[in-house]
């Protein structure tokens, strides 16, 4: 009893604090006087840009959520589970399930002071950990520009879209700008003669809400049936969420989804119709995996909020949204959000600090309570992408930089890195996210194309002045607009592989996704034409952009649609000719930039070796394959590569993520450098 | 001066018809037809490796139809242009690789009724084809060149 005495007394002289201090500034940023440089005991980050009136705590035993909500809720303090519908009552002790059941929500007064309480709590014996709860922001500038053009029939697809031709980043015939380049695009159009999406792979879309009534999304949008033919207020499915027919509003707490408050911006409705906008619908846009027209295509988007108004962004509410995804049958996260580059640079820190988003990922990436993919297609776990961000910074953003996640950088429609793209390590694979300068001139259309909200949203700037959304469709730019090319690639992957009835490990599926690329690194000499941004100022100016820098740091190279496909029919072949020391050539196997990756080993069994008469063991040498065959047959070769600059992350690195691929070669009197057999 | 131009004129002219002369009197074997692989050198009937090619010879052009490796699903389809001279058989396809591997010597040929022996003058590596009708519906239409065209050009350094 004096214990519990003594501790509401510190903890209400902690909020009493916060209150006092508020009489001095009430709009005194968190990360202000007496907060600590680096976290401390079982603190492990600090209040630097963290929400008020909230802080996390990851209990030592997920049973003790009630006892910590008794000894705080006479000081006004609620404690509420971070992920609904887990509990120590629902999961089994030891269980991945059971792990994040142990994080806590405490919500008060947002005048509290958060390292004052954050140091009482971490005196609790019930108390593991403590995280302040920070603040995400979204990799793009969220300003958008309507279309202007007059529409045209593409003349690259049979689809009817009328803005299609407009989307230079699915088909770039190089007109869109004097500066354009053929090519720099996801070559899409050609995979859509073979694939246009399944709807039993889900997409969530992590992001602002998505316009799920859209009359060029709402075809594709996942439909939790249980609660739209349910009782309204009602949890029918038992998911631990009301009503959440399209998703989830993880800042309102409420099944909800919105899109048009002050402050939103159509982030989230523009990077679902990159990923999904209905196809050969004679309306709008074209999306990667959006379908043929039919109501069985096109794969499935759920819209999960986490940015709502100028409200959310925590990371409470991104790693509720994560761990929803697992639970709920998405086998893909498309994610246009994280930290500013080099608030982590390790994957270890980020871990230890960032503990609860790091849970919640792994949580996902590991196939969440059932430890299996949602999509049939991978066996062992789902597949996370995130954006590069967009801080021109030499490096990835976390949580997009770790290890298990795809980090999407952005080119423009000259097939060059955009001005803002992070670049360096954590940075796995580039994506077209448009740039506003490709050249000395400004073009809305070099943007990226995609849908809208319907209604034009206002938002006020701090000088007053007011701004309208494009309605229906506009252009916008980033990393966050990569990042969806990179998800809807993924998702058409995964429902080819369920055509050709082929199955991954998550692993596999990663290494297939990141060796389906084009060159980059060739491009890279001289400099470009492009916006400068200065970044002390926050102003910017026309001048040339240096590509020195980015060579070698974009990822492994520009993600091809069409490769992707081609991958998943077969194990790559290479023919090397008989009695001959040669150097095969990689890009079939490792994509377009195969001769500047770094690899790491060769692999081959010795029945292999004996099958072509190898004398000495296969390696690689300048990017490719040298190999001296001296028996017609076949062998097989387990090849390890980088993807993403030349150390793998994880632990104390920020790095790239170690890519495996098995590669068959046939020993024969001659070869082709295009692979004919005659 | 103009006498010496116009011997060499002359020269010039009978060397040109002689060429043409003899290319015209040469008639190469003649291969038209849709042939199937059926072994290059025990790959195929000894290793039971997955390789599956059709090759249609028309007048002068051909066409492959190629599945190559194990699990590939796909054939890819390629075409380009040959010809015979005598028993040797020489073309490119349409990228410009030329037949036969990088020296682009091409290929003896040797027809014996319904099967075509296609030996390599490069390595000596002999494949075996046999005449069919035609190549099957279902991979004629499923054939695919292996064009990658979002590859942008080379950039001109």
């Amino acid at each position: 009893m004096k214990m519990k005495f003594t501790n509401i007394a510190t903890v209400t002289a902690a909020l009493a604090l916060a209150v006092s201090a508020c009489s001095v500034d009430p709009f005194e940023d968190g990360a202000g006087h007496g907060a600590p440089d680096m976290p401390v005991g079982k603190i492990v980050n600090t209040s630097s840009n963290s929400a008020k009136g909230s802080i996390l705590v990851k209990l030592n035993d997920a049973s003790q959520a009630d006892a910590l909500q008794a000894r705080l809720e006479e000081c006004g303090i609620v404690v509420s589970p971070v992920f609904q519908g887990l509990t120590a009552a629902t999961t089994k002790a030891g269980s991945a399930e059971n792990n994040l059941a142990r994080w806590c929500r405490l919500d008060f007064s947002e005048y509290a002071d958060l390292d004052s309480l954050a140091s009482v709590l971490s005196g609790y014996e019930e108390v593991g950990r403590v995280q302040f709860n920070t603040r995400l922001k979204l990799a793009s500038d969220c300003r958008s520009y309507p279309v202007t053009s007059v529409p045209t029939k593409a003349d690259f697809s049979d689809f009817n879209d009328p803005q299609l031709a407009a989307q230079w980043h699915y088909h770039n015939d190089g007109s869109v700008v004097a500066s354009a380049r053929r090519g720099a695009d996801v070559n899409v159009a050609d995979a859509w003669r073979l694939e246009t999406g399944r709807p039993e792979v889900i997409v969530a879309i992590i992001d602002q809400g998505v316009q799920y009534n859209h009359p060029d999304l709402a075809q594709n949008m996942w439909v939790n049936t249980a609660e739209l033919n349910g009782t309204p207020g009602v949890d029918d499915d038992e998911n631990g969420y009301v009503d959440d027919i399209y998703g989830y509003n993880f800042v309102a707490k409420s099944g909800e989804i919105t899109w048009t408050k002050q402050g939103d911006s159509g982030h989230g409705t523009h990077v679902a119709g990159t990923v999904a906008a209905v196809n050969n619908n004679a309306t709008g846009v074209c999306g990667i995996a959006g379908g043929d027209g039919s109501s069985d295509s096109g794969v499935r988007m759920m819209s999960l909020q986490v940015f709502d108004g100028n409200a959310g962004g925590k990371v409470d509410e991104s790693a509720a949204a994560i761990r929803y995804a697992a639970d709920n049958g998405a086998s893909i996260i498309q994610c246009s959000w994280g930290y500013a580059a080099g608030a982590y640079q390790s994957d270890a820190q980020w871990t230890a600090s960032a503990r609860l988003e790091a849970e919640a990922l792994e949580y996902f990436l590991n196939g969440g309570k059932t430890g299996r993919g949602n999509c049939s297609a991978i066996t062992d776990g789902n597949i996370a992408i995130f954006a590069a961000g967009n801080d021109s910074d030499d490096m990835a953003s976390y949580p997009g930089a770790s290890r298990g996640c795809i980090s999407v950088t952005s080119f423009a429609s000259d097939n060059l890195p955009a001005n803002y793209t992070n670049y360096g390590p954590g940075c796995n694979i580039a994506a077209p996210g448009g740039e506003y300068y490709t050249g000395d001139t400004y073009y809305d259309e070099t943007c990226v194309l995609s849908t809208m909200p319907t209604e034009s949203i206002s938002s006020v700037g701090d000088d007053g002045t007011v701004t309208n959304t494009p309605a229906n469709y506009g252009y916008m730019q980033g990393t966050s607009m990569a990042c969806p090319h990179m998800s809807g690639v993924a998702a058409l992957g995964l429902s080819y592989a369920l055509d050709m009835g082929k199955t991954y490990t998550r692993e596999e599926f990663m290494s297939l996704l990141l060796t389906s690329v084009n060159d980059i690194d060739s491009y890279l000499v001289g400099s470009k034409t492009t916006l400068i941004v200065n970044p002390a100022t926050n102003t910017g100016s026309i001048g040339e952009l240096d590509l020195a820098p980015y060579y070698g740091q974009m990822g492994t190279g520009t993600i091809d649609a069409w490769r992707v496909l081609m991958q998943i029919e077969g194990t790559p072949c290479l023919v090397a000719e008989v009695g001959k020391s040669q150097r095969l050539n990689l890009d079939s196997v490792f994509g377009g930039g195969s001769e500047n990756l770094t690899y790491l080993n060769v692999e081959i069994s010795d029945d292999d070796y004996d099958a072509i008469g190898l004398m000495t063991d296969p390696v690689i040498k300048g990017g490719q394959l040298l190999i001296q065959p001296t028996y017609y047959g076949s062998a097989k070769l387990t090849i390890t590569a980088i993807a993403g600059g030349s150390q793998v992350g994880g632990g104390a690195n920020i790095g790239g993520m170690e890519i495996t691929k098995e590669v068959s070669v046939i020993a024969r009197g001659i070869s082709n450098g295009n692979g004919g057999w005659l | 001066m103009k006498r010496i131009l116009y011997i060499l004129a002359v020269a010039f002219s009978c060397m040109v018809l002689s060429v043409s002369c003899q290319t015209k009197e040469e008639s190469g074997t003649d291969i038209t037809g849709v042939w199937h692989l059926v072994d290059t050198e025990g790959l195929i009937l000894d290793q039971e490796l997955d390789v599956d090619v059709y090759a249609v010879f028309g007048r002068g052009n051909f066409e492959l139809y190629q599945r190559i490796g194990q699990s590939a699903g796909r054939y890819w389809y390629y075409s380009g242009t040959y010809s015979t001279s005598g028993n040797v058989l020489t073309g490119r396809y349409s990228d410009g690789t030329r037949l036969g591997g990088v020296s682009g010597e091409g290929y003896s040929i040797s027809l014996d009724g319904s099967t075509l022996f296609l030996t390599s003058v490069f390595s000596g590596e002999v494949s075996e084809y046999e005449l069919v009708e035609e190549v099957p519906s279902e991979i004629a239409d499923s054939a695919v060149p292996p064009v990658k065209s979002a590859d942008a050009p080379a950039p001109v350094l």
